[in-house]
């Protein structure tokens, strides 16, 4: 069993892995680029070793050089936090060969489910529902393509195989429509992409983003510990997560998470996981899955009274879970807000030297952050600089603490989407929860965020 | 003077770690001096023996002042080494990186211990 974690990651993630070892009495080792030679982390770590210049590619993203700083700091376990090579089954794969143990599940369940088709045609088959579609290039015969439409439902989406980025789909709303748009579409996907092949999809209007968390251990348990509600999202950046999730059926929630738990047997899982979903109109539709802790997991945390990340850990050194599916109860409502070093109008990244920074505190209120008055924000990185978090017997009251928090914190030197996530607490369509993934753009269209009108 | 003088001079201290020529002829004067804008750092340039700098680790690994296949030491403290010259190595799994000096200098500390786990880009010699 281990006893020396190798922190293969930087921020507030490092930070928090950091802690999560400290805690199980683990000695830690931070790598890091020479640029990040200041994180809180590689302060706080047993052991800290510079391992490349700035850019991660010679740095975090290089697999020779983790493994190389695992032998030489005697680490016989490898974190990857998020992002990075978190999910890149053969950096999984080549720890297991090291001998290492991978924080994370094996390589082959990262595999499977990196794999956009393979890990589709798995949940399907392990009864986790789907986009209902064609499921294949669709043929020239006009009454089947018609048929296997109206089976999907319309709106539909159609879609060339080769396409992608937004480019060579149609929306069909009727089916008076449906042969016009399989033809044109063929005909742009042929020229565009050099590939005919379309196929069609139900299309969601307003779907919102429903992610269930999982853990599981190599003794055969596995738990779901609820739903979050991470549809604030801009440009598929998620801005605000929360649970549980605002309206949903508590009961479609317990299969839901039911279902989850047996697709994570099928595929072997092991540790902390994500399923991520869109849902409309009180149907679940499986997009894909994490595998790997996520940004957002504090937001389960505070209501399930569940870490995580010790747990994560705890079952990467052989022990079973430290506890049951009926353990596992909901308490009261979290949020989260990022905190990222960009433009709240433009979003661009904002580098910089934090002159000054004082976290909020008070009942309820979690932050997670590397920052510290001096730090200087490196331009190579995600923006990510804070999360802050805030729990409350009602979603009400968890608002409100957020809008004490987000007052109260002192962060000078950097721009951040701090003054957007204040707005964002008076917004109407986020104070009455159930807003789609499309919510904050169409906030963002309309300008509203260049502050021309006050909310609620 | 002539012209081709003051050009000749110009060059010189325009290629060179000058920062600034005096030239007399006869009676005639002729100081040439850099416009500090133009040449950061020409100071320091101009007389390398009196600045401390340090030779950093060109990656991560074990410090090794001797070649495996010699035992002896690159280089002592006191010793006069010139640019490009080899000062140890840093031992990278089966590869042995070379520490080399970026310029001309003498020797005045070696930072780490045979064997120690240095860091990418951490300074493991002294020159001055």
């Amino acid at each position: 069993m281990f006893d020396t974690v190798l922190i293969a990651n930087r921020g507030e993630i490092a930070l928090r892995i950091l802690r999560a070892c400290r805690d199980l009495g683990l000695r830690t080792v931070a790598v890091h680029s020479d640029v990040d030679a200041n994180l809180r982390h590689v302060q706080l770590a047993d052991q800290a070793l510079c391992i490349g210049p700035g850019p991660a590619a010679d740095s975090y993203l290089d697999p020779a050089r983790l493994l190389r700083a695992a032998r030489l700091t005697g680490a016989q376990a490898i974190h990857p936090g998020y992002g990075f090579l978190s999910e890149n089954a053969d950096f999984a794969a080549a720890v297991e060969a090291a001998g290492l143990t991978f924080i994370g599940p094996p390589s082959q369940a990262i595999r499977v489910m990196g794999d956009k088709v393979a890990a589709k045609a798995t949940m399907r088959a392990a009864g986790v529902p789907c986009v209902p579609g064609s499921d294949g290039a669709l043929g020239h015969d006009r009454a089947e393509v018609h048929e296997q439409a109206r089976r999907v439902g319309y709106p539909v989406i159609v879609k060339a195989a080769g396409g992608g980025g937004g480019r060579g789909m149609r929306v069909v709303r009727d089916a008076a429509e449906l042969d016009d748009a399989v033809a044109v579409t063929r005909a742009e996907a042929a020229r565009a992409f050099h590939n005919a092949e379309v196929y069609l999809e139900r299309f969601l209007e307003h779907p919102r983003h429903i992610e269930m968390q999982v853990m599981a251990d190599r003794h055969g348990h596995v738990v779901w510990l609820g739903e979050r509600d991470c549809s604030m999202q801009r440009r598929h950046q998620k801005m605000i997560e929360e649970a549980p999730a605002p309206g949903l059926d508590r009961d479609d929630v317990a299969r839901l998470g039911a279902l989850c738990a047996a697709a994570c047997r099928v595929i072997g899982y092991v540790g902390a996981g994500t399923f991520e979903f869109l849902y409309e109109n009180g149907s679940f539709y499986f997009i894909e899955m994490n595998t790997r802790v996520q940004v957002e997991h504090p937001v389960t945390e505070l209501v399930t009274g569940i870490d995580i990340l010790r747990e994560q850990i705890r079952v990467a050194q052989g022990h079973p879970l430290s506890f049951a599916q009926s353990d596992v109860t909901l308490n009261g409502h979290a949020i989260e807000c990022r905190i990222n070093a960009e433009d709240p109008t433009s979003f661009l990244p904002t580098p910089g030297d934090v002159a000054a920074w004082v976290s909020p505190g008070g009942p309820g209120i979690r932050v997670e952050s590397h920052l510290y008055p001096g730090y200087a924000v490196p331009p190579h990185y995600d923006s990510l600089v804070a999360k802050i978090l805030a729990h409350a017997p009602t979603r009400d009251l968890a608002i409100r603490r957020m809008q004490g928090a987000l007052a109260e914190t002192t962060l000078a030197g950097l721009t951040t989407t701090l003054p957007l996530q204040q707005r964002l607490m008076r917004e109407v369509g986020f104070r009455a929860g159930g807003f789609d993934i499309h919510h904050l753009e169409r906030l963002i269209q309309d300008g509203w965020h260049q502050g021309a009108q006050d909310e609620a | 003077m002539k012209l081709e003088v003051i050009e000749a001079l110009a060059q010189q201290l325009q290629s060179g770690p000058l920062s600034e020529i005096a030239h007399v002829e006869g009676r005639v004067r002729v100081v040439l001096r850099r416009k500090s804008g133009l040449a950061p750092g020409a100071a320091n340039v101009a007389r390398p023996e009196q600045t401390e700098r340090v030779v950093k680790a060109p990656t991560f690994g074990l410090f090794r002042p001797a070649h495996p296949l010699r035992r002896v030491a690159e280089v002592a403290v006191g010793d006069q080494v010139g640019a490009h010259c080899i000062l140890g190595f840093v031992e990278a799994d089966s590869t042995l990186l070379a520490i080399t000096a970026e310029s001309a200098g003498t020797v005045s500390m070696v930072l780490c211990k045979e064997g120690e786990l240095v860091g990418y880009g951490q300074p493991v010699f002294r020159l001055t």
